[in-house]
């Protein structure tokens, strides 16, 4: 094909954007609100992945550690813990460290026993993935010199079906609402295209071929894909920057609290842009492709 | 140039449209199709412009095989033709200039040469000065005669009509044809179908007769049947 009969088509696909303007503004109407709720399905689930995951981390499995057990068998433990890979942080805290704490939430009532060993030392460990607290709790459990372990099992497994819950739910949605879109921005091109069955029809007779009658309608569909992609990236961007700036400014200091788990739209700019254009154009092009098939065979 | 060989042509539903039609067009020649609704005339230009296929016969246009030819081919045979429809069949959105480029740019020319070539084609059908004006702003006439133009363009070797008086006033209808008359004079087939038995016998060129799908006759030019 020539450079000349390239940018015709092209040119095309342009003009006829604009002249069929009631059916391309319909077309970008209903493909934006799509991807708006897709956009917005995608960063709720993920958001609430980040909240779930920083609760998680708020979770502990405290050791205790057994009195009077020589300094080389709790170095030996200490790199035992440390060693695990689900381990993530640990911290030591000494048997005058644990009565200072204690004193601290309990004044006066610890007054007298100041030479006493009431607390044992313990470590406080974080673990990557709380799914496998029990297995890990199992592990140390065992572990010589260790006297007891206490770790929040059934909150983790709570904490792990959520998460899991949402996972799912989150993916159920997107897929329903992509296939929705598909349908829908199919639906809408099928009319525009039938509208304009004569033109294809004459093109036939005239002796174009099928690829020179699909270019126009290819970058048609590519231009309302294009903006559409564009219109909700604008939409979700505003929207979600108004929403987490009401978040972080409310007054609710337990709300307050969830900012520093959500993520911030410079996180995902790039992704969503790209995810956002990549889809547009894709669904445009790929719809109008689909659309036209039917009225090419005279 | 066109060759009807025993042709016939049933449709899915039943109707026979063509029963063994044969017959041969030249090249230079000028022929009239004629005969009453549903005679079959619209089947035999379907099937010229390899619209629909054959039942049983063959034929062939401008050297293509119609009933063997690929569906890829298809483009091929009918830029090889210049095909003038009743209603015109002009592109709404599209400036005269813009139809009459469009069948240039589908076989890839030049925008060198097709910048050069419509302006002259519209020249010819004495529609230069409404090259930017939109089909829905010209008469029927005028219509027909960009639709004459478009179908000029690519200096075809046949030119087909179906029925291209049909919705134009006598005396644009006579303008029409003497068009057509002017450029068989140049060396184009032309081949014609109607159904204005004035016209036909006005300008006396070959006319084949066809009556519930059969040719019935076929009186050549100068008037002495076949």
């Amino acid at each position: 094909m020539r450079f000349g009969s390239f940018t015709y088509l092209l040119k095309q696909g342009a003009k006829n954007t604009y002249l069929n303007k009631a059916m391309s503004a319909a077309s970008v109407g209903v493909l934006t609100a799509c991807l708006v709720i897709v956009g917005f399905s995608i960063l709720v689930s993920e958001n609430i992945k980040s909240i779930v995951g920083f609760v998680q981390q708020q979770n502990e499995i405290i050791v205790f550690v057994e009195d009077n057990i020589p300094s080389s068998v709790e170095a030996t433990l200490e790199r035992q813990i440390r060693s695990m890979d689900n381990v993530a942080e640990v911290s030591y805290t000494s048997k005058e460290q644990a009565f200072q704490n204690q004193s601290e939430k309990l004044g006066d009532l610890l007054e007298g026993y100041e030479n006493e060993d009431i607390f044992p030392a313990s470590y406080h460990i974080k673990i990557k993935d709380i799914s496998r607290i029990e297995e890990n709790v199992e592990i140390i459990s065992s572990l010589d010199g260790v006297e007891s372990v206490d770790a929040p099992t059934n909150v983790a497994q709570v904490m792990v079906k959520t998460e899991r819950g949402i996972s799912v739910a989150c993916s159920v949605v997107v897929i329903a609402l992509l296939i929705g879109s598909l349908v829908i921005i199919m639906n809408t091109i099928k009319i525009t295209v039938y509208n304009r069955r004569r033109e294809i029809n004459i093109m036939k007779y005239v002796g174009a071929k099928n690829g020179f009658i699909r270019m126009p309608f290819l970058v048609e569909g590519m231009i309302l894909g294009f903006s559409a992609a564009l219109a909700a990236f604008i939409i979700v961007w505003s929207l979600y920057e108004r929403l987490y700036m009401g978040i972080e400014s409310d007054a609710n200091s337990w709300i307050n609290s969830l900012t520093s788990s959500l993520i911030p739209f410079e996180n995902v700019i790039w992704k969503l842009v790209s995810a956002y254009l990549v889809t547009g154009v894709a669904i445009g092009g790929f719809g109008s492709l689909i659309s036209i098939r039917k009225h090419l065979k005279v | 140039m066109i060759c009807f060989d025993c042709v016939s042509k049933v449709y899915p539903n039943g109707t026979k449209a063509l029963d063994n039609v044969s017959f041969a067009i030249e090249k230079g020649e000028f022929a009239f199709i004629v005969g009453a609704s549903g005679a079959g005339k619209s089947t035999l230009l379907k099937l010229i412009m390899r619209e629909e296929k054959t039942s049983s016969g063959h034929i062939s246009v401008n050297g293509y095989e119609l009933s063997n030819l690929r569906q890829s081919d298809i483009p091929k045979l009918r830029r090889s033709m210049g095909i003038v429809f009743q209603d015109f069949r002009l592109i709404e959105n599209m400036t005269v200039y813009e139809n009459v480029e469009f069948a240039m740019r589908v076989t890839n020319a030049s925008s060198r040469s097709i910048r050069k070539r419509v302006p002259y084609v519209l020249g010819l059908v004495g529609l230069a000065d409404k090259a930017r004006s939109y089909p829905a702003q010209l008469s029927g006439g005028q219509q027909q005669r960009v639709s004459l133009a478009r179908a000029l363009v690519n200096n075809p070797s046949i030119i087909i009509a179906d029925e291209p008086t049909g919705n134009v006033d006598p005396q644009m209808s006579h303008e029409i044809v003497e068009l057509l008359n002017e450029i068989n004079h140049c060396g184009t087939t032309i081949l014609m179908v109607t159904h204005e038995h004035n016209l036909v016998s006005e300008f006396g060129r070959r006319v084949i007769t066809i009556r519930d799908g059969k040719v019935v006759s076929d009186i050549p030019d100068g008037g002495v049947r076949r």
